[in-house]
This record gives structure tokens, C-alpha cells and sequence, in this order.
């Protein structure tokens, strides 16, 4: 179900941020097990109407969420992690290329690192985060969710926030650094990065 | 020799679990506490299932809360590091299966705290006529002999017990009727709801009423009874429990969740699908749902009495009303 996907993003009342990509947001009700379909989405929809090059956004192919999810297994619990399946959308896009990453003794960078560095080159990321321990501040038997996380900058104390979507309804939320990386998937530290195909690096480099 | 003095540590084990765990099971699963069982490492598998809790409009999500964890599979992991685990399929199910009893209490709860509103609900002639039958007879009349409601079997059903000796079995079973020389009469449960009414017909829902009662238990019976205004008023009322507030849902989210209880069921569905309407009508006449004109479709409403009835059945519902 997609409503006004175009026109919600962080709103003016949002702190200043360094830097922030107007990812489009949508979620999906009453479909708990699908956010990591509804990030692609999110991040999909970035490139094809918000990229400040236009060429990459005429080039990238717009995906519903049941097109994403055709290319996904999808199980009771959400999607088991499989860079073959993130390998098929991604060809469907034309432009992007999605990544599965994951460190199980951890990753060797902090997540903000990798937030900041993602965005500044203009690409949104989508971490893996136990939704309890973020939200509520306890580890429970939850496991772990998606979200999309498209900007970061200090709140008033000096503290580091990022910002992200939730796609379990949540858009326009922005956490303390702490908060979310010790909520970032306590097991694997997981996380789907994208890039530009060699088709979509070709169309930027074109870019006057 | 024992897992704890073989080579695989403690936590060679839970990693090799976790990885299992989420590259075959899936992520929304944990482990729990490893136990040691004949030199093997036992990792539970858990779930907690998580439910997006919206606004009172249904437009809103205001939170998320987590059911709480159940057990639906294991790991395990011997001394050599190999492992053996809970087929997948198995686990999705067992999945399934606690979200269906949880389901299940709720329409227990609801039967128990809204048995007199489902009263007034028409039933399908075939399945539940025989019980009202039975009850209106003896409200009117007094008695019915029981050589008259053996000549009502058919010659086929007199192998078996008939329908209507079958349902005077479970009436009399929960003293709504009794038989007495040859004779069915009121049982005590029905002596008394005659004595605090004199109007017949609302005797007759005091004992449908106690009807769905006693069978709480027993819910493929009262589904084949009430079961499209069971999913209906189920869903509708497991959504208030859990965001404990009565909201205001889309008629296409009722629709939804409707054929999501028929799925596969081929023609019985669509069948289903094209009486919803009425199914929704006669819910309102109950005072089960009530129907409201939203800013651009219908949404409908809950009773605030059955939702404060449905609170005090803690027994049914607590796993639900308690975050995990």
C-alpha cells in the first residue's frame, strides 16, 4: 500500500543535520516480515526521483514492493539474508547495485562511520537493528529489522544523531549514535549498502 | 567425555548456532540460554512475533510490541562443531500455530465477554437450528417428549445419534434441559434464566447465550456456529486488545483480514467473501461493530462495553495484553 510516498521526509521541525538524502518513505502495514522489501523500496525510489542526477534518475527503473519481493524469499520472520537475491533486484534496477554485508565478531567500523560515509557519497544504507533494544532500551527475543538510514548530523548537547525511516511506520526519526549502534544487530552487525551499476557509474561520469 | 571438555567452546557453539540461526531460519528469530544434552550444545530457538500498534484511525503506527517469546525450534551442536537443527518449515509452523492460538483466545475471550451480543446473530439454518429448536420448544411448551424428537431423525441419523438428539446430548450435558420420564424439560441453567425474564425470546438468547459459554473449549464447534463473525469480530477486537484502545478500521483491512482466514479455500471462499457485507450488517444489529464514515471510506468501531468485558478476561488474553 503506497501512500503519498513522494512527499514525506524529514520535516523542517527535524534539528539540523550535516547531511541528509530525501529518501521517500512508505511502510508497510501488517506486514511485519517485509521491511527489508520496503527499504529496497525506499532506497530504490531515492535514485529514481530524488538523485540529484538526473540522468541516473530517468536510467534507474522504478520497482513496486511486490516486484521486490518477487526476487526474495520472504519466510515467517522477515528475509534470510542471501546476496543472490539482492543481486536480482539489483539488475532489475538498471543503476544500483545492493551489498550484503555482515561482520560476526563485529565490524571494524562503527556504524555512524559508516552512515556518514555512505551518505556523503549519496547513498542511502540499510542496517539491520533489534527493534526492541532501540526503541525500548532492552534486548528482547525479537531478532533483528530493517530500516533506512539517510542522514546524520549533532543534536543541541553535541551528541551524534543519524536519521533514518522505519519502515514498521516510523519515518523522519532521528536516534542518538549510542542508541542505534547498540541496537545494530547485536549477532552480525548486517547491513546493505548500495552503489551504481557500471551502467549508473558510466551515466554519472557523464554528469557535466 | 563431556561437551564442556570438548573442543568446541560455549561460544564456538552459539556462533555457529547464530549463523544458522539467520542465514537458514531467518532474522526476526533468537537464541536462547545453550543447555548441554548427551555432549551436545541445545541453543532454543525463540520468537517473538512483533505487531506495528497503530493510532485509534488505523492511519498512524504509534508503536510495536513484541508477543511474547515461544519456543519453535532448536539448534544443536556437538563436540566436533557440527550441527543439527529444527527443520525450517517446522519452525515457520510452529510460528504460525502459536499466532493461531493466540488468535483462538481471543475469540475465547470474546465468546465469553460478548455471548449475549452474538445472540443475536442469525446462524445458518443447517448448523445451528436444531439447538434453538430444542430450546424454544421447551421455553414455550414446557416439554418435549423424547419419542417426539426421535420420529424428527431421519432413518439414516437413527444409526447414529440424530442432529437433535446430538445437540439435546449437549444441552442437557450443560443444564440448559434435562430429561425426566420420558420427557425433556428445563434444566436448572434455564430454570433460572426464565425466572429473571418474562419475555421468551430473551430466555432463548440467555441460553444461547450460556450455549456459547460452556463451549468456549471447544472452538471448532462454536466456529461452525458463529465462524465468519468469529474472523470478523476476532480480528477486529484482537487489534483493540493489543493497542488497548478501540480503533477505527478500514472496511478493506476487515475485508482483508477476512480472506486472509479463507485463504485456499477456493469456492467456499469467494462464496465467504461475497456475504461479507451482510456478515458486517449483521454485526452492527448485534452492537458488535458499529459502522462510521471515514474521510474517504467506511471504517468501523468496537463496543466499548465488549471491549471492557474482553479486559477483565485475563485468563484468555494475557499473553497479547502484556508486552513480551
Amino acid at each position: 500500500m503506497v501512500r503519498n510516498p513522494l512527499n514525506n521526509w524529514l520535516s523542517s521541525s527535524s534539528p539540523d543535520l550535516d547531511n541528509l538524502l530525501h529518501v521517500p518513505f512508505d511502510y508497510q502495514p501488517r506486514a511485519e516480515d517485509e521491511c527489508v522489501v520496503y527499504c529496497l523500496w525506499m532506497v530504490i525510489h531515492y535514485f529514481k526521483n530524488k538523485h540529484p542526477n538526473k540522468d541516473i534518475r530517468t536510467e534507474t527503473n522504478s520497482l513496486s514492493p511486490d516486484e521486490i519481493a518477487n526476487e526474495m524469499t520472504i519466510v515467517k520472520g522477515g528475509w534470510k539474508p542471501d546476496q543472490d537475491e539482492l543481486t536480482l533486484v539489483s539488475a532489475k534496477t538498471g543503476t544500483l547495485r545492493f551489498h550484503l554485508n555482515y561482520w560476526q565478531s563485529g565490524s571494524p567500523k562503527p556504524l555512524f562511520e559508516r552512515v556518514t560515509e555512505h551518505v556523503d557519497a549519496g547513498r542511502p544504507v540499510i542496517p539491520f537493528v533489534n527493534g526492541s533494544q532501540l526503541r525500548q532500551g532492552k534486548r528482547d527475543n525479537d531478532g533483528i529489522h530493517a530500516v533506512v538510514a539517510s542522514g546524520y548530523g549533532e543534536n543541541s548537547s553535541g551528541t551524534d544523531v543519524i536519521a533514518f525511516h522505519d519502515p514498521w511506520g516510523f519515518p523522519e526519526d532521528i536516534k542518538a549514535r549510542p542508541k542505534l549502534e547498540d541496537a545494530w544487530d547485536p549477532m552480525f552487525n548486517q547491513i546493505v549498502t548500495v552503489t551504481l551499476s557500471s551502467k549508473g557509474e558510466k551515466i554519472e561520469g557523464e554528469d557535466p | 567425555m563431556s561437551i564442556e571438555h570438548s573442543a568446541v567452546t560455549k561460544e564456538d557453539a552459539r556462533q555457529k548456532a547464530e549463523k544458522i540461526l539467520r542465514f537458514k531460519i531467518g532474522p526476526q528469530y533468537s537464541l536462547g540460554e545453550a543447555e548441554t544434552d548427551e555432549g551436545e550444545y541445545v541453543f532454543p530457538i525463540l520468537m517473538s512475533p512483533p505487531r506495528v500498534i497503530f493510532d485509534e484511525t488505523r492511519s498512524q503506527p504509534t508503536d510495536v510490541m513484541y508477543l511474547s517469546a515461544t519456543k519453535v525450534g532448536e539448534i544443536r551442536v556437538d563436540r566436533e562443531e557440527e550441527a543439527d537443527y529444527t527443520h525450517p518449515q517446522k519452525v515457520y509452523r510452529r510460528v504460525r500455530d502459536y499466532e493461531r492460538e493466540i488468535q483462538q483466545a481471543v475469540e475465547k475471550a470474546l465468546i465469553s465477554a460478548a455471548a449475549k451480543d452474538f445472540t443475536q446473530l442469525p446462524f445458518p439454518e443447517n448448523r445451528y437450528a436444531p439447538v434453538e429448536d430444542l430450546l424454544s420448544e421447551v421455553i414455550l411448551r414446557g416439554s418435549i417428549s423424547i419419542e417426539q424428537i426421535k420420529s424428527l431423525e431421519s432413518p439414516k441419523e437413527n444409526e447414529d445419534p440424530g442432529k437433535y438428539t446430538k445437540y439435546l446430548d449437549q444441552l442437557t450435558s450443560i443444564d440448559l434441559l434435562r430429561r425426566e420420564d420420558g420427557h425433556i424439560r428445563p434444566g436448572n441453567v434455564l430454570m433460572n434464566i426464565l425466572r429473571d425474564t418474562d419475555k421468551n425470546h430473551e430466555a432463548l438468547n440467555g441460553a444461547l447465550a450460556h450455549y456459547f459459554q460452556q463451549n468456549i473449549n471447544d472452538l471448532d464447534k462454536l466456529h461452525q456456529i458463529l465462524g465468519p463473525y468469529l474472523a470478523i469480530a476476532g480480528y477486529y477486537y484482537r487489534l483493540a486488545i493489543v493497542s488497548n484502545q478501540l480503533p477505527s478500521v478500514e472496511e478493506s483491512e476487515l475485508r482483508d483480514a477476512f480472506e486472509e482466514h479463507y485463504r485456499g479455500r477456493g469456492r467456499q471462499k469467494k462464496i465467504k467473501m461475497f456475504k461479507l457485507s451482510r456478515y458486517l450488517l449483521h454485526l452492527e444489529r448485534a452492537g458488535i461493530l458499529e459502522p462510521m464514515t471515514g474521510s474517504d471510506s467506511r471504517v468501523w468501531a468496537g463496543n466499548r462495553e465488549i471491549m471492557d468485558e474482553l479486559e477483565s478476561k485475563t485468563e484468555y488474553i494475557g499473553v497479547i495484553s502484556q508486552p513480551a
